[in-house]
C-alpha cells in the first residue's frame, strides 16, 4: 500500500524530531558548530540540521549515521516499558500503546535520509580521505540507498517494530 | 530530514557572525572563539524540550507498573526456557507465578497447561485450561502442543465404561482377575489406561514378563507414557534386569529431567545392587526435585538406612509421616517394614 511519506513523516513526527535531534547530539558531541536545524517541517525534507563540515572524515560520517544509533536506542528505551503488556501479557492500557506508538516511531526515522548518505558520498569522493574510510563509506552509502528503497516495502516500520517488539524480548532473554 | 554541511566559506576579514577579527584558524567557516563555541551549542528550542520532557514523564509513568511486568516477564521466559530443557517442575513453578498475577494470559496458562501435564498434576492442568476457555489462542505452536497433551490426558484416567468395569468387577481388595481384564480388553484394545491397570494387576501378582509385554505395547501407542515406564523400570527391577531398569528410567528422565520419582526409582535399583552410596546421592536428587512425593521421601529413608544414618532417615520418616497422607502412610510403611526387616527388600 502507497502511502504519501508526508503523510507518514506526519504521522510519525516524533521520530522526525528524534532524528534531528540526534543530528544535532553528534556535532555537539564533535564540537561542529551547527547554524539552523529544522526539527519538523510539512515539506521535502521534513527536518534538517545545517552544520559546518567537520575535519574528520570521521566525525562527517558518525554526524549522518548517528540517528540510526540515536534513534535505535530512544525508541528501545521508550517501547521496552510498555513492549511486554502489550505484546506479551495482553493488560496493556492507553499509555502503553502510546510509548509503543512513540517508540514505532522513533525508530521507524533511524535510518539516515538520502541526504545523509549524500553527505557521506561527498566525503568519501574527496581524494584526501583514508582507504580504510572509504572501505566503510562506500558500502554504508549503498546501505543507506537500499534503506530508502526498502521504505517502499515498509522496511523502516518494520525496523521499528522489531526495535519496539524484539529488543525488549532479546534482552527478557538474556536476562531470564 | 537530514544533515546538510555548510561549504566551507570564502576567506573573509572578520568572524562571520559577529565580525570580530579574533577568528579561529583551521576551520572551513571563519568565526570567532566566541561564536564557533555559541554555534557548537546551538540550542535546542523550548518546544522541543518541552516534547522531550513529555515522552519522559510518559516513560517515567510507565515505569510505575515496570518492575512487575519486567519481573513477570522473567518469569515467563525462563519457564520458557525451563520448559524447552524438559525441566518441567522448575517450569511449572514458573508459568504459575505468572498465571496467579495475570490469570487470563494465554501464554502463561498454555506453558503451565504443558509443563503440569508432564508432571502429571492434572488438577493444574485443567485449571488451566479452565482459565483459557473462551480465549482464542493466536500462537499456533502453542496451540498445537495444549491440543495434543489435551488429548494425551485421556490416558490417564479411567473413562466412565472402565471406571464401570473396575467397581462391578473389582473385589473387596480392588482386585480383578485377569481373564476378565483380558476379556474387557478385548472389545476395548486401545483403551491405554485400561492396559496401565491390567499390568499393574500383573505387577501385584508378581508374572512380570506378562506385565513388561502389556507395558511394552502401550509403549507402542504412547512411548512418553510415563506410568508405563515407571512401572516397566520397577518390574525390571524386581526380576533383576538392573541395567534395562536405569534405562527405563532414564527414559522417564529424558521425557522430564524433574520427574522426581524416576531418581527415587534409580535409587531403589541401586539400592538392591547394594550400590548405597550411589542409591543415596539418587534418592537425595528425588527428594530435592519433588519433597511433596512421599516414594521420593520413603525412598530417601531407605537410603539412609542402607547407608547407615539412622538419624537421618528417622528425620525423614518422622517429617513424611507429618503429612497424615494415605499415599505417604503407605510408602513410608513400606520403608518401615523394610527397616524392621518385615518385608524382604533384597535379599
Amino acid at each position: 500500500m502507497f502511502i504519501p511519506g508526508f503523510i507518514i513523516n506526519a504521522v510519525t513526527f516524533p521520530g522526525v524530531i528524534v532524528h534531528e535531534l540526534a543530528h544535532q547530539f553528534f556535532c555537539r558531541l564533535y564540537k561542529v558548530p551547527v547554524f539552523k536545524v529544522v526539527y519538523f517541517q510539512m515539506g521535502n525534507p521534513s527536518g534538517y540540521v545545517l552544520h559546518e563540515a567537520p575535519a574528520n572524515k570521521w566525525q562527517s560520517i558518525m554526524i549522518s549515521i548517528g540517528p540510526f544509533i540515536f534513534n535505535t536506542i530512544v525508541a528501545a528505551l521508550i517501547a521496552f516499558p510498555a513492549s511486554l503488556p502489550v505484546f506479551t501479557f495482553g493488560n496493556s492500557g492507553p499509555l502503553d500503546w502510546l510509548l509503543i506508538y512513540l517508540g514505532v516511531s522513533i525508530a521507524m526515522h533511524a535510518f539516515p535520509s538520502t541526504g545523509d548518505a549524500n553527505v557521506i558520498w561527498q566525503e568519501l569522493k574527496d581524494k584526501n580521505t583514508h582507504p580504510l574510510v572509504k572501505i566503510i563509506g562506500y558500502p554504508l552509502v549503498g546501505l543507506i540507498y537500499l534503506g530508502a528503497v526498502g521504505s517502499f516495502i515498509w522496511l523502516d516500520l518494520l525496523y521499528g517494530i522489531a526495535v519496539a517488539v524484539a529488543i525488549p524480548n532479546f534482552i527478557i532473554s538474556l536476562l531470564a | 530530514m537530514e544533515e546538510t554541511q555548510l561549504p566551507g566559506q570564502p576567506e573573509k576579514a572578520g568572524c562571520a557572525n559577529c565580525g570580530s577579527e579574533h577568528i579561529v584558524e583551521g576551520y572551513p567557516t571563519v568565526l570567532c572563539a566566541g561564536c564557533r563555541e555559541l554555534f557548537i551549542k546551538y540550542p535546542v528550542p523550548l518546544s522541543i524540550k518541552i516534547f522531550a520532557g513529555a515522552i519522559l514523564i510518559l516513560l517515567l509513568s510507565s515505569m510505575f507498573s515496570f518492575p512487575k511486568h519486567l519481573t513477570l516477564g522473567l518469569h515467563l521466559e525462563k519457564g520458557k526456557q525451563y520448559e524447552k530443557n524438559h525441566e518441567y517442575k522448575a517450569a511449572q513453578r514458573e508459568f504459575e507465578l505468572v498465571a496467579q498475577q495475570l490469570p487470563r494470559n494465554v501464554e502463561a496458562n498454555g506453558h503451565l497447561l504443558i509443563a503440569a501435564f508432564y508432571n502429571q498434576d492434572f488438577q493444574t492442568c485443567y485449571k488451566a485450561s479452565e482459565r483459557l476457555d473462551n480465549i482464542n489462542i493466536e500462537d499456533n505452536e502453542l496451540y498445537q502442543k495444549m491440543s495434543a497433551v489435551t488429548a494425551r490426558a485421556g490416558d490417564y484416567y479411567a473413562d466412565d465404561s472402565l471406571a464401570v468395569f473396575l467397581q462391578t468387577m473389582g473385589d473387596s481388595s480392588g482386585h480383578i482377575p485377569d481373564t476378565a481384564f483380558r476379556t474387557w480388553l478385548t472389545s476395548h484394545p486401545h483403551n491405554v489406561y485400561a492396559m496401565l491397570s491390567y499390568a499393574s494387576n500383573l505387577y501385584d501378582e508378581a508374572n512380570y514378563t506378562v506385565c513388561d509385554s502389556v507395558l511394552k505395547d502401550i509403549l507402542k501407542f504412547d512411548a512418553e507414557y510415563t506410568p508405563a515406564l515407571r512401572l516397566l523400570a520397577t518390574s525390571q527391577r524386581e526380576q533383576q534386569l538392573y541395567d534395562e531398569a536405569i534405562l527405563t528410567s532414564n527414559k522417564i528422565l529424558i521425557i522430564n529431567k524433574d520427574a522426581g520419582y524416576a531418581y527415587a526409582i534409580k535409587a531403589r535399583i541401586y539400592l538392591k545392587q547394594q550400590k548405597d552410596a550411589l542409591a543415596l546421592e539418587q534418592a537425595l536428587k528425588a527428594v530435592e526435585k519433588d519433597k511433596s512425593d512421599p516414594y521420593n521421601s520413603a525412598t530417601l529413608a531407605l537410603a539412609y538406612h542402607f547407608n547407615n544414618q539412622p538419624g537421618k532417615r528417622d528425620a525423614v520418616i518422622k517429617e513424611a509421616q507429618a503429612l497424615n497422607d494415605s499415599s505417604a502412610t503407605r510408602h513410608i510403611q513400606y520403608a518401615l517394614d523394610v527397616i524392621n526387616k518385615k518385608e524382604n527388600f533384597r535379599n
